[in-house]
């Protein structure tokens, strides 16, 4: 740039870098605040009171010696259970998806008018804040015991988690693609299969692997409210001091989560892989 | 032959084009030129109705463009275009951006893969534009030159009526140009096409074209043969424009 064009726009580029560093106080001030609430919660929640942990890793030393080595033998009694599990996550997980693509797509800026967005928002909102063991008590009230109570449970917690991603994943929609299709006739429906899909297909598809796997675990916890279940076997070990027995529940566990990350991975692969080509 | 009657067009707060009149001639290559942020794109996104003129109209073969949303699908499934920033899905192999070239073509909601016969025409579009080799790779992998030369294939693939290129040949190799220059050549000799082709490097403009038409200040600054432009206008419609700002 010469300096004759410098010149003419002084004020201008003093006015850009005062701006800069307008933004870059206001950043640090934020950052500043949010360190001393953050530290005060640590305070408050005792995080750094060494005397509350005298005891405590001798206790964790002696309950983890309680439950060793882990005590399968009751192994036939857990299979009705597994199954529990596994039906009330899976399903959960694929209902909750389902609901959750609609109502995302309500709830994404720029699809619907404000009158539609605002309270399927507030409804995604309600959804998900109300926590699923809560969800659970109701629905064993509202359908009586078993894993349809728990199915229930995951999938309206899940719906309104899931569907607030796939609002935001929606919002992160390049149009361009959308704009090139519609220029060579292409029409609406076209626009949302040929563009909008395969874009929000992979983190569709991530979020609700995720949630699959999330859904395991809460779907053990669901059991203790009488969702059956894991769940269930695990809190009864604990109440009768079957420490042992509880250590191998919490393997198999383990084991079950780990075995839908990998078939997760595996099915993500395969459909985005093979998908439109 | 389109006809442009009259036309300005607004973008967000100002008027960028102003009463914009013109005749582009069917079968031909017509070559739009003018200094970055002129209206150039403005221009194209209006030929094709992604952009709608605040007063004026655009016919096409005496039918306004915008009479109804039928005559203007109806313009669109014979129209292509290349745009500027590729506006391509970056996740998806080029191989799937050039067979969206064809997606006006196939029932939205059909859970098919794509025929075999339109596979091949669209292996044969990256063909052209020298990227069948890379058919399979994902579109962010591909370099800026590359990615621009997808965006030629998915419209080429169309085999359109009326081609509208945003600066098509922008950062591809002289040698490619001359070659992607012929295609085009051989398209509008076969099938009577019709090309608008905003550019920037003015010596293949003028080689290419049978028709320029430059802008300046949102107007009109020339409408004629390369020749012409070559003669008269260069310096007197763009003295005041230092050649290299042309883009
Ligand atoms: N989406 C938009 N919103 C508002 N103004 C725009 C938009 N796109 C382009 N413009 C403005 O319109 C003018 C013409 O832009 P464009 O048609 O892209 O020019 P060219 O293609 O000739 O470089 C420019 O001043 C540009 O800043
Ligand atoms: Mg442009």
């Amino acid at each position: 740039m010469s300096a004759a064009l410098a010149a003419n726009h002084q004020a201008e580029l003093a006015a850009v870098l005062d701006e800069g560093e307008r933004r870059a106080w206001r950043r640090a001030l934020v950052l500043i605040i949010s360190a001393i609430v953050v530290g005060t919660a640590f305070v408050y929640g005792g995080v750094l009171d060494t005397q509350r942990y005298a005891d405590a890793l001798p206790t964790i030393l002696t309950l983890l010696g309680d439950s060793l080595p882990p005590d399968f033998s009751r192994w036939q009694s857990w299979g009705v259970p597994l199954l529990d599990t596994l039906t009330m996550s899976t399903v959960g997980t694929v209902l909750g998806a389902l609901l959750a693509l609609p109502l995302g797509a309500l709830a994404a800026r720029g699809v619907g008018p404000a009158s539609i967005r605002t309270p399927v928002l507030m409804l995604l909102n309600t959804l998900r804040s109300i926590p699923g063991l809560v969800w659970g008590i109701l629905f064993v009230a509202a359908v009586g015991f078993g894993p349809l109570p728990g199915i229930l449970a995951l999938a309206c917690h899940s719906t309104g988690m899931l569907g607030k991603f796939c609002a935001e994943i929606l919002e992160h929609v390049d149009p361009a693609p959308g704009a090139a299709l519609r220029s060579q006739g292409v029409s609406a429906i076209g626009v949302l299969r040929f563009s909008v899909w395969p874009q929000i297909l992979p983190r569709l598809l991530d979020v609700t692997l995720y949630r699959w796997e999330h859904n395991v675990r809460a779907a053990t916890t669901l059991g203790v409210i009488g969702a059956g279940g894991l769940g269930l076997e695990l809190v009864t070990a604990f109440h009768l001091f079957e420490y042992r027995e509880a250590l191998a529940l919490i393997l198999v566990v383990l084991a079950l989560v780990t075995i839908i990350n990998l078939a997760g991975a595996k099915l993500r692969a395969r459909l985005l892989g093979t998908f439109n080509t | 032959m389109i006809h442009i009657d009259h036309v300005s067009v607004q973008r967000g707060a100002h008027e960028v084009l102003h009463d914009i009149s013109a005749d582009i001639p069917s079968g031909g290559i017509t070559a739009v030129v003018g200094p970055s942020g002129v209206g150039k794109t403005t221009l194209l996104a209006t030929l094709n109705g992604l952009l709608r003129p605040s007063s004026g109209a655009i016919t096409i073969d005496g039918v306004g463009m915008l009479d109804s949303g039928e005559t203007l699908r109806g313009f669109r499934r014979q129209t292509a275009t290349v745009f500027q920033e590729h506006a391509l899905i970056d996740r998806l192999p080029a191989m799937d951006n050039v067979l969206l070239g064809l997606a006006d073509q196939r029932h939205p909601l059909s859970p098919l893969p794509w025929s075999r016969p339109m596979r091949l025409r669209a292996a044969q579009a990256l063909d052209e534009v020298g990227l069948l080799h890379r058919a399979t790779a994902r579109t962010s992998q591909l370099s800026g030159g590359e990615r621009q030369r997808v965006g030629v294939a998915r419209a080429l693939v169309r085999q359109p009526r009326l081609l509208l290129g945003d600066e098509p040949f922008a950062s591809v190799d002289p040698a490619l140009i001359r070659q992607l220059g012929n295609t085009l050549r051989d398209m509008v000799a076969r099938s009577g096409a019709t090309v608008i082709l905003v550019m920037h490097q003015m010596e293949t403009a003028l080689s290419l074209a049978d028709k320029v038409i430059a802008l300046a200040e949102g107007r009109i600054a020339f409408d004629g043969t390369p020749r012409q432009f070559d003669r008269c206008c260069q310096e007197t419609v763009f003295k005041t424009i230092p050649r290299g700002a042309l883009s």
